[in-house]
This record gives structure tokens, sequence and C-alpha cells, in this order.
């Protein structure tokens, strides 16, 4: 067995990583800092987006003095709660069902999973919009079969922008849990069920324990997205259901205050990765206590 | 087993209900009407022909295109050859670099956006394509590289060593068994990297210009402030081509099995 030469690896390994490094570094991290930067600059005066080599903590204290940003904050928090809940609630017995198909129909229902993930986002909104309108299919079911009378209104209000976010959300959620239960041994439930395991006990015993990496990753995914909900609450939603992603696409692209914007941006950023580590280690705690 | 039976039905259903917007989008391309009312009787291509006389959504078409070959190129050049460091060579912090490279695919794209029109502007790259499709490489890069990595995992050392204890020079080795060998995988990475960029929206919303405008570009204010069937034949035709490419990356993984 070769013994593997550390430093004359790293070497190569420098080289042969540095076209994709660059690439982070220059479209992906700079742009968070530059962001981070953006927020400390002075309102644009007269043209551009800001004023370069300007420092400021305006855009921040004026942001957390505003009635109005405390409001979107917490729609925006209730609505991300509210759509994970949601998409945790039907992904896990949808993987669960999909990962009980035989392979050829599995492979039809991933299929089905992925395509809606990679079409465009606009393009799923677009026939969600068509099928909610009054005119939409929704509503021609509905009322061909008499359960209303009138056409309901289904977007352009809150009920849109958590349906909208669902259906957005909802195959990234399903991808993942189906991966975490390809990843458990297909022998275990079996042999649960052969010592005497009813199917719920099995389930609760045997599946959903190892099956818990995989629902955090998902849970935690779906929350980070949830949470720069944008294309949902814009386009099915009304001007009522406006979160921070909303806001900071108002404030820079519509109004150009792009420094105010960068600000809000920036809370957001901040909101996700808090979230995302205390539930992290929160879930880790809860596991450890569970399984001593 | 009523109970079975109808568990595998709700569970179909539910697909289909997931497929939904996407097949009614379709559907709709093909009304005759001004409005977006679906087709029962008569079909038309109507739409698909003001969709092709018109300059500005066929220009649009062709920028998604280029872009995303665009984007698959600086994938492929920045992927590749992470992917061999991260499969063949040791090195320490691999585990790190293997996780920033997913980082793009986890964020949520309207911070990504907001930071990078300034960045872009910055760069005295505003208002080109290059812009577009160096931020969806973003996206394309850590498919391919993830793809060529696991199938670079997958093929045994042994072949290789063989072939150069048969005198081929590492140059003889890549091209004549290794690569063989990955390029399905390579392949569905690159036709991956392409739909990401076709369908990738956020990002363009900050960065494209009239000039550079691709085609989700375009349907957002249609989309916005009307609701014509030219957006529906747009999206049925991004729709046609993203599944033929899932069908064809299935078929390319499903054969190195």
């Amino acid at each position: 067995m070769r013994v593997p030469d550390t430093s004359r690896h790293s070497f190569a390994a420098v080289f042969l990583a540095v076209p994709a490094m660059m690439l982070l570094l220059v479209f992906f991290a700079g742009p968070f800092l530059f962001l981070l930067r953006l927020s400390f600059c002075a309102p644009p005066a007269g043209h551009g987006f800001y004023q370069a080599d300007t420092w400021t903590t305006l855009n921040y204290t004026a942001l957390f003095a505003d009635a109005y940003f405390h409001q979107v904050v917490l729609f925006t928090l209730l609505l991300a709660l509210g759509v994970t809940g949601l998409v945790l609630l039907i992904a896990l017995p949808l993987s669960l069902f999909i990962h009980s198909l035989p392979s050829r129909q599995k492979a039809l229902a991933v299929a089905a999973i992925v395509l809606p993930k990679l079409a465009s986002m606009l393009v799923v909104v677009y026939g969600l919009q068509a099928m909610l309108s009054s005119a939409g299919i929704v509503n021609e079911v509905l009322q061909a079969i008499g359960l209303v009378r009138e056409p309901l209104r289904l977007s352009r209000n809150l009920s849109g922008a958590i349906l909208g976010e669902t259906y957005l959300l909802l195959p990234y959620a399903v991808l993942v849990l189906v991966v975490g239960l390809e990843r458990i041994d297909a022998a275990l439930v079996p042999a649960a069920r052969g010592l005497g395991a009813s199917p719920w006990q099995a389930f609760r015993r045997i599946t959903l324990p190892l099956l818990t990496p995989g629902l955090t990753i998902a849970a935690q995914l779906t929350l980070a997205w949830a949470l720069g909900a944008f294309i949902g609450p814009l386009l099915l939603g009304s001007p009522d259901e406006i979160t921070l992603a909303v806001e900071v696409h108002r404030q820079t692209i519509e109004n150009n205050h792009w420094p105010r914007g960068a600000a809000t941006a920036a809370s957001l950023l901040i909101g996700v990765v808090l979230l995302l580590t205390t539930s992290g280690l929160a879930i880790r705690w809860l596991m450890r206590r569970s399984t001593p | 087993m009523i109970v079975r039976r109808l568990g595998w039905l709700l569970g179909w259903l539910s697909l289909l209900l997931l497929l939904a917007p996407l097949g009614y989008a379709c559907w709709l391309s093909f009304t005759p009407d001004e409005f977006l009312t679906p087709p029962m009787r008569a079909w038309s291509l109507r739409w698909y022909s003001e969709f092709f006389r018109s300059p500005r959504w066929t220009s649009a078409l062709s920028q998604s295109l280029l872009v995303g070959g665009l984007a698959v190129l600086f994938s492929l050049a920045t992927g590749l050859p992470l992917a061999f460091a991260l499969a063949r060579l040791h090195f320490r912090g691999k585990l790190i670099v293997f996780g920033s490279v997913l980082l793009p695919l986890v964020v949520p794209p309207v911070l990504l956006g907001i930071g990078l029109l300034p960045t872009v502007q910055a760069l005295g790259l505003w208002g080109s394509t290059l812009s577009l499709a160096f931020a969806h490489a973003l996206f394309g890069m850590p498919i391919v590289c993830w793809l060529t990595r696991a199938a670079l995992v997958g093929v045994t050392p042994d072949l290789e060593s063989a072939a150069r204890g048969l005198g081929a020079s590492t140059g003889q080795v890549l091209y004549r068994v290794t690569l063989p060998l990955i390029a399905p995988s390579v392949l569905a990475g690159a036709i991956m990297a392409f739909v990401l960029s076709l369908n990738e929206f956020i990002l363009s919303l900050f960065l494209a210009t009239p000039e550079t405008e691709t085609l989700p570009r375009v349907l957002w204010p249609n989309l916005r402030y009307s609701l014509s069937p030219l957006v529906a034949v747009a999206s049925c035709i991004t729709i046609l081509v993203t599944s033929a490419g899932i069908g064809i990356v299935a078929w390319l993984l499903r054969a190195r099995r």
C-alpha cells in the first residue's frame, strides 16, 4: 500500500482547487462582504447606488427604530415557521411513500419531485396563479361539485403566499428525506417486525430515530429558504404579505436605497445564520438527552 | 390492504398535485383565446407562432441558451479540477473545501443577488453576459464537482495502476482510462448546470439589464402585471427542455451502474 505524501498532494490540491475557489471568492464570498460593507454606507446622493468610502450606522439604527420593520420581521418569522411546519408535515409521509415504491416507480416518483424543483420558480408560480385565479381550474371544480357558489379568493392573499412557498420548498425537503431513508439499513424494519413490533412501533422506534439527521437537514434547509421567501409572497400574496426578502427587493431595485436594503439583507442573513446554529445546537442537545 | 391501497393512491395523487402547476401552464399555452382559459375542444399553436415572431422573447431565449452554455463551461472549468483534488488527493481542510463548494446551493438567493449587483459593478462586469454566466456557475459548479467526485471515487484504482503497469503515461491513463469511465457523470453534471442556469431567476433579476435579459427575466414583469398566454408558451418551452435534461441525466447515471 502506497503511503500518501501529503505535502506533495497539498501543492497539487491547491493548484486544482484554485479555479473553483476563485469563483467562490469573487462571486460568492465577495458579494456577502460587499453586502455587509454596503450596509454601513451613506445613502446615494444624486446618482449611483451608495456613497463609497463613507461609514455610518444610520441604516441600522433607522431600521431597528422603524415599527414597520418590526412588523415585517415578525411576519417573515411566522410565515417561515408555518411554511416549514407545513412542508415537513407533507414531506415526511410523501417521502415514506416514495421510499416504499419498487425501484422503477421510485425513479418516476423522484423525477416528479425533481422537475418542479428544477423548473423555474416563476413557472411554478405562474401555473399556481392560473390554477388559483377566480376563473381557474380549482374554482371551476369547487363550483362544479357544488362546494362553493362564488369563486373563492385563493391567491393574492395570505393563503396564496403560504401555498406558493410550500409548493416551492416541498421538493427540497422530500428529496433530502428520501436520501435519508435510503441510507437506513433496509433489514432493520423487517427485523423489528419479525420480533413482534407493530408497523407504528417499528416506525417510531427504528425509522424515526435513524431518520433524525435527515429530518434535521430538511427542516433547517426549509427554514433557511423560507426565511428568504420572496417569489411566493410577492406573486401570490397581497401587498400585506411583505417578507424581509420582498422588502430588500423593494428598497434596492424599486426605491434605489441600496444601503438601507443592504442593512435589511444583512439583518436577514444574520437572522438565518443565528436560527440555524441555535436550532442545530438545540436538536443535538435534545438527541443527546433522548439517547443515554 | 385497503389502507395500503388508499395510501398508494394518496401518494401518487400528491405527486400529481405537485406537478399540476407545470402541466397546467403547458396546457394553457395551447389556448386559442386571448385570456388564460384552458383549451377544451379547440387547441391552437397561435401563441407559439406569436412567441417565435416576437423579437423580445426570441432574443431572451437565445440569451438564455448563451448564458447557459457559458455557465456550463465555467462550471466544468472550475468543478472538474476540484473534483479530482477531492477524490484523489489527501490534503488538509478537505471537508471545509467540500462544504464551502456546496454553500451556494443552500443560501437564499435573494441575499446573494443583492450583494452580487454592486460586486459585479465594481468589477466592471455590470450588464455583461459574462456576469450572468459566472453567477449561474455558482450553482453548476457544485453539481459538476459532486457528480464527478462520486464517479472518480467509483473508478477502482486497480484499473489505473494496471494501465500504468502496462506502460501508459499519466496523461495516457487520464485520457484512455479515467476520463472515458467518468464521462457519463461529467456530461450529467454539465446538463444539470445548463438546466439550473436556464431556470435561474433571482440572480438574473438583480444582474440582467434590458440588453442581457434571460427568459425568466422577461417572464417576470409579464407575471406581475399581466397573465398573457405568451408566458405559458415560454413556461412550456423551459419545462420541456428541463424534463428532457432530467431524462438524459437519469439515463446517463443509470448506465453507469
